[in-house]
């Protein structure tokens, strides 16, 4: 039942979104906004898995977001890092790399993780597959071929393990 | 495990692509990465 959206949103709509970002600004800004993922499972298991929020998870929130704002100069709005259509789509990377981890985690009690794994890698590779592979130039290939096996399969299937 | 990457990523960015770090910019990076740390407590 969450394979599908494990697999098009956690991966698929996830690294069009991170790549995205990682294009229109710097890559240690784009890895920040990923990393507001983990504020963005406690804000989806307590609206939807009702699990209480709590003081530290609270101060969790707060950090993260006066990081952010520091991040992408909020402070000074004229000289902002990046606009705000970046700034979502870094956040919605982070929402959508947090939700491979909520349906990786339910999915995890009734699949194995290469089982997992296989259905979000292939089920998340259409989508840009269908849109970009055309074209492109050999060492292109070769830098994908390294994104897709080393970067991608083996980096999701240790995380998938560890869920 | 979860703060390495971005740590990693941000000191690439700096010493590969030669992108600004600044102090508040600093600051921000350890503030998100304290969150998401304290997030998984």
């Amino acid at each position: 039942m969450f394979l599908v959206p494990l697999g098009f949103i956690g991966v698929g709509v996830f690294y069009l979104l991170y790549f995205y970002t990682v294009r229109e600004c710097t890559v240690g800004t784009a890895a920040i906004l990923l990393y507001s993922s983990p504020v963005f499972v406690v804000l989806l298991v307590w609206v939807f898995l009702k699990e209480t929020l709590g003081a530290l998870r609270l101060l969790a929130l707060a950090w993260t977001f006066c990081g952010i704002f520091l991040v992408t100069r909020g402070y000074d709005p004229s000289t902002l890092e990046v606009t705000l259509f970046v700034l979502l789509t870094g956040l919605l990377s982070g929402l959508t790399y947090g939700l491979y981890s909520i349906f990786g985690k339910l999915l995890s009690r009734h699949l194995s993780p290469v089982t997992i794994l296989s259905y979000a890698l292939g089920i998340g590779a259409a989508l840009p597959t269908l849109r970009t592979l055309a074209g492109l130039s050999f060492g292109s290939y070769a830098l994908l071929f390294i994104l897709a096996l080393v970067h991608t399969a083996l980096a999701f299937g240790l995380y998938t393990a560890g869920l | 495990m979860a703060t390495v990457e971005p740590v990693e990523a941000g000191a690439i960015g700096v010493a590969l692509f030669g992108e600004e770090i600044s102090a508040p910019k600093l600051l921000g990076a350890l503030l998100v990465l304290a969150g998401a740390a304290l997030a998984q407590v």
